[in-house]
């Protein structure tokens, strides 16, 4: 307490010198907790936007071999996905099973050549429709056969409204080229996350020109309610299937799929033209929806195999989230230089503060201090700045995130993804908080470590003897 | 039993390739409540001996006793332990520390260690030795906010904080005109009376000299003259 007491006043003898010290430390800390926090931001935003996106966190897909040799993507039984979620005890907000279909729309003359409708349980999942925001017509009629929503941009692009007949042209995964007329029964407002065009229909609709049975579906999503959790359960939901049936190896989306999926509308206004064009659909989203991948013709033998996939939203954005990493592992390299930098400042000023006090020590000394106390005493200013300097760069760094995360980035269209509600979030870095500040006092005790040592042991005799 | 004694003390230093004798082999005794001063000129021993006596330098020869213990064996922990406990110092230059005021530096020494006193003890004594050595008015004053003679008073009255049994004064008025000079000693003085604290202090000054109860005078490392014995040149070689 005593040697407490003495530290405290001897850091704020030289005022300036303190400050620039502990500002210098401050300096680095800030960087540290200004990009972690906002890189963490990044990261919830990213998990958050597709997980609404998406309808999920937890993906399961299967792929089923077909007497002619073809893979179709198809679950036709959930039974042994629903005991999984019970016996593992996952506990989960909500789960949806869909299908998606992708292929082009047709109204008149006007053409939107890659769209994607996504048939949905609306019984099974209620909320999804709530969460829409309806443009124009009624939900009333949704769950009639062959209706169907889409956005309020495909609408326009396609200059129609609700309560028209369009037709919609799509390719089977088993490669069959199907058309049938649907019924626009609303627009809603589309997601600003991913601008595609887009669109929904009850599940029953969408399997019959997938040629899927009424009850059957492409993919079982699981929505839990912490997505902190979600490794850990698709883990577990792996491992039971996986005893049980056979699972393809985790699947990682790359990150040319994800800017493929990002296309935007700015693209797509190109592609409403007239003309027709034999080219395949591609669209990467499709396969991200169907968690699953367009095989080639396999054994005949092998029919009625179904291979699951069993994925989550980190290993889609598994590319993303490194290079997160890398920005955070450039921030640690950068303040662990700036951190050796400012070590040897530390150390230097030490060795300064040693001959100042030179005198001072011995006189000390002369009166009784014990060596370990002046040890004690130079090592707690040492920490005394380290904790000045790391309150301060947390303080700043939290400040500077926070204004930051006020200025709204509504006209920057390709950053959609990483906002919320049109701002970076800054997230509070409580790991890096909490590591800085054990971190930098153990950082500024090595650093001040050999010129207290000094200290501890002058001569009191020799020390009162010098004249300066 | 003398609360000092000095038997057949030498230091020997090294400088450079050779070695300078400072103390050459001196012994004295010195008694509870003395007022004591070693005299001589510059390059006599006299802060050799004090350092020796103070525990802060230890002889290459001889023995330092305190209370009639033997300080040779001890180790630094102990010695400095001891020191905290029995000694006070005043410094020729004061060694005032610079940021605090006239009651924190007359205070610090009892921050290390073991204070014999509460709270209230420790603050009314801390204001007796303030009034005692005249500085009531400046108690809340910092060092650089006072003359020669009042930091000296503050040195004297932070010496004698831990209710040392023996003050030692290495030329507490080298750095004072005569006249405060004077008034410094007579100010020790008054105290060595009052509170019974043996002083010990070194000079060159023959104005000074004169005051002390017991003149132990140092010529190139040896003693020359103790009032107290009666020994003069060469006896105690």
């Amino acid at each position: 307490m005593k040697s407490f007491k003495i530290a405290s006043r001897n850091i704020m003898r030289e005022k300036k010198r303190t400050f620039l010290l502990a500002g210098a430390i401050a300096f680095g800390v800030l960087i540290i907790i200004l990009l972690n926090g906002l890189s963490q931001g990044l990261v919830g935003n990213i998990k958050d936007n597709l997980s609404h996106l998406l309808s999920g966190h937890i993906f399961i897909s299967a792929d089923e071999i077909l007497p002619t040799g073809l893979a179709e993507e198809v679950i036709r039984d959930d039974k042994l996905l629903k005991d999984a979620l019970k016996d593992l005890e996952i506990p989960y907000q909500s789960i949806s099973t869909r299908s998606s279909a992708t292929g082009e729309i047709i109204f008149g003359s006007k053409t939107v050549r890659r769209i994607d409708i996504d048939g949905v349980d609306f019984d099974q999942d209620p909320d999804f429709l709530k969460s829409l925001n309806i443009v124009s017509g009624s939900l009333d009629t949704i769950n009639e056969p062959n209706h169907i929503i889409i956005t309020d941009k495909t609408a326009q692009k396609l200059n129609i409204e609700a309560g028209e007949e369009v037709l919609f042209k799509t390719t089977t995964t088993t490669g069959q080229n199907n058309v049938d007329s649907f019924i626009v029964s609303a627009t809603f407002k589309g997601n600003e996350i991913i601008d595609v065009d887009a669109g929904y229909g009850n599940l029953a609709s969408i399997n019959r020109i997938i040629n899927l049975r009424d009850k059957e579906f492409q993919t079982f999503s699981i929505m839990l309610k912490d997505m902190e959790d979600m490794e850990g359960f698709t883990d577990k939901i792996y491992s039971y299937m996986e005893e049980r049936v056979k699972v393809a190896e985790r699947f990682r989306i790359d990150f040319s799929d994800i800017e493929a999926m990002m296309n935007f509308s700015d693209d797509d206004e190109e592609k409403t033209d007239e003309e027709e064009s034999d080219e395949e659909d591609e669209n990467p989203l499709t396969k991200m929806m169907a968690m699953g991948m367009f095989g080639g013709k396999v054994d005949p033998a092998r029919a009625g195999e179904i291979t699951y996939s069993v994925t989550n939203i980190n290993d889609m954005l598994s590319i993303i989230f490194s290079v997160i990493s890398a920005i955070n592992f450039t921030a640690t390299v950068i303040f662990f230089i700036l951190i050796i930098i400012i070590m040897v400042g530390i150390t230097n000023t030490f060795r300064m503060v040693l001959i100042e006090r030179f005198k001072e020590i011995g006189t000390m000394r002369a009166m009784g201090m014990q060596r370990p106390i002046v040890l004690r005493i130079f090592l707690l200013e040492a920490i005394f700045i380290g904790l000045l300097g790391s309150f301060m760069g947390i303080a700043l760094g939290i400040l500077i995130g926070n204004a930051f995360s006020l200025i709204s980035f509504a006209d920057f269209n390709f950053l959609s993804l990483f906002l919320y509600k049109d701002h970076f979030t800054y997230s509070l870095p409580v790991a890096g908080m909490v590591s800085t500040l054990i971190i930098i006092p153990i950082l500024c005790i090595i650093a001040a470590f050999f010129p207290s040592r000094k200290a501890s042991k002058i001569d009191p005799a020799k020390a009162l003897s010098t004249n300066f | 039993m003398s609360i000092v004694s000095l038997s057949n003390v030498k230091k020997n230093y090294p400088l450079g390739k050779t070695e300078v004798k400072a103390v050459k082999g001196v012994s004295f005794e010195v008694e509870k409540g003395d007022f004591i001063s070693i005299a001589g000129p510059s390059g006599s021993g006299k802060s050799t001996i004090l350092n020796m006596i103070g525990l802060i330098d230890t002889p290459t020869e001889g023995e330092v006793s305190i209370e009639g213990a033997v300080t040779s064996h001890l180790n630094d922990r102990q010695l400095t332990t001891l020191r905290h406990k029995t000694i006070g110092f005043i410094f020729q230059s004061f060694n005032l520390i610079p940021v605090l005021n006239v009651y924190e530096n007359i205070d610090f020494p009892l921050l290390l260690g073991k204070i014999p006193f509460s709270k209230a003890e420790k603050e009314e004594w801390i204001n007796f030795l303030i009034e005692e050595v005249g500085l009531t008015e400046w108690r809340n004053h910092r060092p650089n906010e006072l003359s020669g003679g009042q930091r000296q008073r503050v040195a004297i009255a932070r010496a004698l904080v831990t209710k040392p049994k023996i003050v030692l004064a290495d030329e507490p008025t080298a750095n004072l005109d005569s006249k405060t000079g004077e008034a410094i000693i007579e100010l020790m003085k008054k105290i060595n009376k009052e509170i019974d604290t043996t002083f010990i202090f070194s000079t060159h000054d023959p104005t000074i000299v004169s005051i002390a109860d017991h003149i132990i005078r140092l010529q190139d490392g040896l003693i020359t003259e103790d009032s107290k014995t009666g020994i003069s040149a060469g006896a105690s070689r």
